[in-house]
């Protein structure tokens, strides 16, 4: 006998249902208008702006795809996008290794473990502004500590901010100053690996770099995984150094995407095309993002 | 037992907590949007100079004046704001000095415009306002001038001052300051080296070569001949020195002509040849955190302005022993019989709004002889009138910067000329693809003149032609 799930009916909420719904929006309403109001209705607006011409004087003006065609055809932005890419291929990947070797360094029972630990989290805290400013100090071709460093083992000094060359990498080596963050989220992450794996690994016969490679890094995965995420994300939205130490110079080499769209908008005042700039570099985030959690299936390992 | 109905619980006093901060802040929002803004009633003009009492029965105003933020000029506007107020008990002047102006005046004026919160008076340099008016954010200023008799800071014959005030048949700029530039020269470098000062009939080429002889990067302590500005503006002087300008006209231009052969071989040797080829001008690394520049003693000629006396020699700085002595001259004379220099008009403009009778009495009072006077006492820069800059600023800037040949701006502005105005602002043209297209590479010596320059017209022409097919 086949036994018919019965359809469900719409009922309408009870009052107390009603009550409660209420209830919740109420409490959560504060967020949602703040979500509305600044961050929605903003986003849409830019969707509109987009099509337009404005200056922020006068009335916007209605241009039809022109913003999107110059977005994909001017040389500026297609080397600022390179740029970002460039920084992010190289800076995120070292972030990992080093915040991640640290880790693994750090949760050794070692004398002084807690100063290594704040001290490496402090740059954290220093205001992207300050120590900007102090590496631009650090990297001072003629005064710089870099350059006094370099000249002890032979070197010649560089012009790191002022070398189309070498400004990337400087910007890549800055970034490894602010590794604090993956590493105290690593950190957390090893203590929670249960002894008696890696004690069981032990007995087993593996060695210390076998139960890295086997038992460490897989467990450590969905922690590397958010980390990478974080970090492709954050390196994307780099702004303030270049914006404080070399304005996107020496010839645009540090012209970072996220830059470009504030020097599109609040420099050059094209506001429209700004805003179809920031819908581009937002899609492109969103894309690496779905990419990444896509590939993770492969490699990130969950309990459950 | 407890009679439950009389007692609030827990949820019930959540709710009710959470109802009452939402109309709390429902109230606090509504509370702020209903307050107007306090205006001046329409009354009859106040007296001439501006600086009079008002009258009694005046009712409250404040204005908000968005100031140009420069270390020189802080002080200036605390002194002339303060003085205002003083007397003219009504009036409230809240003044906003924003730092690094060159980077961040106009930003922040753009977004206030567009976000529908203009200042009452806004500092404008005397090429960037043209596309504010252009675009009706600016009260023009004629009926006040015509009522008032402010006529001084508009003397006739003098095409830079006209330039840099007016557009299309109507005044909007309010001068306070009168803008050139001349050579600046440290005078040790020359009695060191046992070279001559220059004189005022020096040419181009005794300009470099007093620069050369002027020059030793050999010891810990660089010397260097020249400090070049790196930057269009600034180089807009040896431009125009070669007898050629890098537009079809400077007021409205249509057509960029940076690519003519004797622009390029100016720009070659100023933002080139000086720093790579004959390394008599220290480069933007070596100027780095503010280092081999003129006021380290390290430079011995800069192309500069009024506003730089204070960063040179200054009552301050002979107290600690750290001034430099030094003194002016005109620019050397180019293929240009002509010589001329840049000029220009800066000061204050009056956005549209309901203040602008309060907006103007104030910014009349800054340009007026007295306050004009309080300006160029502060500052060192020069004054909006030339007959005030004979009596006035001359002997001013000789007692307190140690300036001997204060002559020297007064020839420079009788012949000079404005960069470049219209509406689309220099600014743009400069950040957007002067800069990067050709100055960026030159100063990098990844470039040559002849090789960008081609770029900037292409470039500057298609902004141009987006500009006109808009009108």
């Amino acid at each position: 006998m086949v036994t018919e799930t019965p359809k469900r009916r719409f009922r309408v909420p009870s009052r107390l249902v009603l009550q409660e719904w209420l209830e919740g929006y109420l409490f959560a309403s504060p967020f949602i208008i703040g979500f509305l109001a600044f961050v929605a209705y903003p986003m849409i607006y830019s969707i509109w702006l987009s099509f337009q011409r404005w200056n922020l004087l006068g009335d916007p003006q209605f241009i039809g795809f022109a913003n999107i065609i110059k977005m994909f055809t001017a040389e500026r932005a297609n080397l600022s996008l390179y740029n970002s890419a460039y920084y992010t291929v190289f800076a995120v990947p070292l972030q990992l290794i080093l915040a991640f070797v640290l880790a693994l360094a750090l949760t050794q029972k070692i004398k002084f473990r807690d100063v290594y630990r704040s001290g490496f989290y402090l740059p954290i805290i220093v205001p992207l502004v300050a120590w900007s400013v102090v590496w631009q100090r650090v990297l001072h071709p003629e005064f710089g500590i870099l350059n006094n460093a370099l000249s002890w083992v032979g070197i010649p000094p560089q012009p790191w901010l002022f070398d189309p060359q070498l400004a990337k990498p400087a910007f890549v080596f800055m970034s490894l100053w602010m590794i604090g963050r993956m590493m105290v989220i690593f950190i957390a992450g090893l203590g929670n690996i249960p002894p008696t794996l890696m004690e069981a690994a032990s007995l087993d016969g593996a060695s210390a770099w076998k139960r890295l490679w086997h038992v460490t890094i897989p467990l450590m995965s969905p922690l590397i995984f958010f980390n990478a995420v974080m970090g492709i994300i954050n390196s994307f939205q780099s702004f303030i150094p270049a914006k404080i130490m070399t304005d996107g110079g020496p010839e645009n080499s540090t012209l970072f995407a996220v830059l470009n769209i504030y020097n599109e908008g609040f420099k050059f005042f094209n506001m429209g095309y700004a805003a179809a700039l920031a819908w581009e570099f937002f899609i492109i985030v969103m894309l690496f993002t779905v990419v990444q959690f896509y590939m993770s299936k492969r490699w990130v390992y969950y309990e459950d | 037992m407890t009679d439950k109905k009389s007692t609030l619980s827990r949820r019930q006093f959540l709710i009710l907590s959470g109802q009452g901060a939402l109309a709390l802040a429902v109230l606090a929002g509504c509370g702020q949007a209903a307050q107007p803004a306090e205006e001046a009633p329409a009354e009859e003009p106040a007296a001439e100079s501006g600086g009079e009492q008002a009258e009694p029965a005046a009712a409250p105003v404040e204005l908000e004046f968005l100031a140009w933020g420069d270390p020189a000029d802080i002080e200036a506007w605390d002194k002339l704001s303060s003085l205002y107020m003083e007397r003219n008990p009504n009036v409230t002047v809240k003044v906003t000095s924003v730092a690094d102006p060159n980077n961040n005046f106009y930003p922040k004026l753009q977004t206030a415009v567009a976000g529908g919160t203009p200042p009452a008076v806004s500092s404008f340099q005397g090429w960037e306002w043209q596309i504010y008016a252009d675009n009706g954010v600016l009260a023009p200023i004629d009926d006040y001038i015509d009522r008032d008799s402010f006529t001084a800071p508009y003397p006739e014959g003098i095409k830079s001052i006209e330039d840099s005030t007016a557009r299309n048949g109507k005044r909007y700029l309010i001068p306070l300051q009168l803008g050139t530039m001349v050579m600046f020269y440290a005078k040790n470098h020359f009695d060191e080296a046992g070279v001559p000062y220059p004189t005022e009939d020096w040419t181009m080429e005794e300009f470099l070569d007093i620069a050369q002889k002027l020059t030793d990067t050999s010891g810990d302590f660089k010397k260097f001949g020249m400090q070049a500005n790196g930057s269009w503006f600034r180089d807009i002087h040896w431009i125009r020195s070669t007898g050629k300008q890098e537009f079809d006209e400077i007021v409205d231009p249509k057509k960029a002509l940076f690519n003519q052969p004797e622009i390029v071989d100016m720009l070659q040797l100023m933002a080139y040849d000086v720093y790579h080829t004959l390394k008599i001008a220290p480069t933007p690394a070596d100027m780095e955190a503010g280092a081999n520049a003129i006021e380290t003693g390290n430079v011995a000629m800069k192309y500069e302005g009024a506003w730089f006396f204070g960063r040179l020699n200054s009552p301050e700085l002979r107290e600690e022993g750290k001034q430099i002595e030094f003194d002016v001259l005109l620019m050397p004379q180019g293929a240009d019989p002509e010589r001329p220099h840049r000029g220009w008009a800066e000061g204050v403009a009056l956005p549209q709004s309901e203040k602008v009778e309060a907006a103007w009495e104030f910014a009349h009072f800054m340009g007026s002889e007295e306050g004009d006077k309080i300006y160029a006492e502060t500052t060192g820069r020069i004054p909006n009138s030339l007959d005030l800059v004979e009596s006035f600023w001359i002997p001013t800037i000789q007692e307190r910067f140690g300036v001997q040949n204060g002559q020297a701006f007064i020839e420079a502005f009788k012949r000079s000329e404005v960069d470049v105005v219209g509406g689309v602002p220099r600014s743009k043209m400069w950040s957007e693809i002067v800069k990067p297209v050709g100055y960026d590479p030159m100063l990098g010596g990844s470039a040559t003149a002849a090789e960008v320059l081609p770029k900037v017209d292409e470039e500057l022409q298609k902004v141009l032609d987006e500009y006109w097919a808009s009108q």
